[in-house]
């Protein structure tokens, strides 16, 4: 009886069928290949429109330009040239809109700030770059309520920094000093976050021994060659929590004599002036440490 | 089996219109419906044409990402040639779009708000940044999906001090992380104050610290400005005694009493910066004196009024230490 269903002229014109229309193959792996197929076409085809549409776009700005070149001028009143140049007025506008952008982003790359109007101005966003030296580090956000004073609606400053204590001291009385001194701070931490990754990246031998989330304190060790390997303890403590260099530098070890030598009194004062994984680089380069 | 080729040429043809997705989905079904035989292969062969397919797909999305970043930089580019060129005629067409009636108003209203508020952005972030910029050239050299590369020309001033600034910023993006680096920085400053701050900007320009130069700059100009107000403050309060010989932007101010012949007090009010950025005022006071009243001195006042004149800032401030200081030749 089985057989017979399964050489049943309606089954088999049904497997025909579903085989003509692609379909003979159940399997799920050649299903989702047919998916991707058409996923990739349909990426395409989008790719080729935005390509067709920014064709025509810079084609558009060309014209306007080769107009201006020509002297028509947007706003002029002659029939055929208003005619014309009302097509040119378009590709003007954005080029004044790309100026903007190119302005306020001039703006945030020297500045660090980048400003946002929220919810028809009852918000407003700040975002406040940090740098070290030619690197962009993170961006930070603080989103002030404008409605009733001025009160911090949400922000993600790092818990370690007191936010608290600097918006008392200024945001209600004077927003670009509460600005400044904020970004001040995010900057002196994401500067010594920064210097601790390149520490561990560029002078692999020098172990972290210990940190805080403020990175104001930094414990390395160092191994010093010799017949004996010695360690060195080496306590860096940043007491101003804007500056990227530490203010008191302290060297231990199991040597007592050897803190007291010339060259690492020398090391010592350099800590203070030079950023910590460069001073390291330099002292393993003269082959003081491993 | 060219019948496959020719469906592979076929979907890969340029769109002018453009579709949807479900119209592209339409489209692919339509073909094999009416390709049956694309799907009747053997199944070896159909595998390696749904991976011929794939490859060539893949290579296409490339190919149209690099074609797309170029295109947008070259809009981009040819934008900024024009607003460079024809800064006035944008006014013009901006003005002019005010007074139109709505119909070509309609077509431009989207960009002509994003266009106010990025004029009210402006004003705001000039403001807060202190910072005035008078000309901003950008260009983009390299446009990518993972690389851009853009060079920044600006002019502008802060305060009195102006300055001109070109870098270029490199953008990469190596998987989720997003690296923006400052690239061949250099600075050129005016102003009579700009040899206290010499070292640093070679320094700045050494390491690349954007930012750094532009804090630097503010605070900087904030106190030449502060030194230039109070100079000029005394200047006007005792004409008779106090001179600027090099202009209030100097760092020189001298007292002369005009019943003391011969007795001269210097102030140089210099602006230290550090090469880590910290900008502070340095004050000093020089005496000159006739050969006469230096020998009647005995209790050494002139040779100890510079460190007198310390301790005084450091309780009273600039200001009220050098109203002290003239106020004890008034006498």
């Amino acid at each position: 009886m089985e057989e017979a269903r399964d050489h049943n002229v309606l089954s088999c014109l049904q497997r025909l069928e579903m085989g003509a229309l692609g379909f003979h193959s159940r399997d799920p792996e050649e299903l989702l290949k047919k998916d991707r197929l058409h996923q990739l076409n349909c990426r395409v085809l989008t790719l080729r429109m935005q390509r067709n549409k920014l064709k025509v776009e810079v084609q558009r700005i060309k014209e306007a330009k080769a107009a201006l070149d020509e002297g028509i001028s947007p706003d002029s009143n002659g029939e055929e040239n208003g005619a014309k140049s009302s097509q040119h007025t378009l590709p003007l506008l954005m080029a004044r809109r790309t100026q903007l952008k190119d302005t306020l982003r001039a703006h945030h790359l020297i500045g660090g700030y980048e400003v946002v109007e929220i919810d028809s101005g009852r918000r407003v966003c700040y975002s406040l770059s940090t740098e070290y030296e030619d690197t962009y580090l993170d961006t930070y956000h603080l989103e002030l309520d404008l409605t009733r004073g001025v009160r911090i609606h949400r922000h993600d400053i790092p818990p370690s920094i007191p936010l608290k204590n600097l918006a008392q001291e200024n945001l209600e009385t004077d927003l670009p000093a509460f600005l400044h001194t904020l970004r001040e701070h995010v900057s002196g931490l994401a500067s010594r976050l920064y210097q601790l990754r390149l520490i561990k990246e560029q002078v692999e031998t020098v172990s972290v021994m210990e940190t805080n989330p403020l990175c104001s304190v930094l414990v390395l060790m160092c191994k010093i060659p010799g017949e004996e390997e010695t360690a060195m303890l080496l306590s860096l403590r940043y007491g101003d929590p804007i500056k990227a260099l530490p203010t008191r530098v302290t060297l231990e070890s199991s040597d007592k004599s050897l803190p007291d030598e010339p060259q690492w009194k020398e090391a010592k004062s350099l800590f203070l002036e030079v950023p910590p994984h460069r001073v390291l680089l330099a002292l393993r380069n003269q082959g003081q440490i491993l | 089996m060219p019948l496959v080729e020719s469906t592979l040429a076929r979907d890969l043809a340029p769109v002018d219109g453009g579709l949807t997705d479900t119209e592209a989905g339409k489209l692919t079904e339509r073909e094999e419906v009416r390709n049956p035989s694309t799907s009747l292969s053997l199944p070896g062969t159909k595998v390696t044409w749904a991976e011929r397919m794939e490859d060539e797909y893949e290579t296409e999305i490339l190919q149209l990402c690099e074609e797309i970043a170029a295109l947008e930089a070259e809009k981009e580019n040819i934008e900024r040639e024009v607003s460079v060129q024809y800064g006035q005629e944008l006014s013009n067409v901006l003005g002019a779009i005010e007074e139109d009636d709505g119909r070509s108003r309609k077509d431009t209203s989207k960009l002509m708000d994003d266009i106010e508020k990025m004029e009210k952005n402006l004003a705001r972030q000039t403001k807060l940044n202190g910072i005035t910029l008078t000309a901003c050239r950008v260009k983009t050299i390299e446009k990518s999906k993972t690389k851009v590369v853009q060079q920044h020309r600006l002019m502008g001033h802060c305060c009195h001090l102006s300055f001109q600034v070109q870098f270029e910023i490199i953008e990469t993006q190596v998987e989720d992380t997003f690296i923006r680096k400052v690239m061949n920085l250099s600075i050129v400053m005016d102003g009579n104050e700009i040899k206290d701050i010499t070292s640093v900007v070679s320094r700045v320009e050494e390491t690349k610290s954007l930012l750094l130069f532009f804090r630097i700059l503010k605070s900087f100009s904030a106190n030449c400005e502060h030194r230039s107000k109070t100079f000029q403050h005394f200047k006007e309060k005792y004409p008779d005694m106090v001179s600027l010989p090099e202009g209030c932007q100097s760092e020189l101010m001298l007292i002369q009493s005009p019943k003391l012949q011969g007795c001269t007090m210097c102030i140089f009010w210099d602006i230290e910066v550090t090469l880590e950025g910290d900008v502070r005022p340095k004050l000093d006071l020089l005496m000159k004196m006739p050969e006469k009243a230096m020998r009647m001195d005995s209790k050494n006042i002139v040779e100890n009024a510079p460190d007198y004149f310390l301790n005084l800032l450091r309780i009273l401030g600039p200001e009220a230490s050098i109203e002290s200081v003239i106020k004890t030749v008034c006498v």
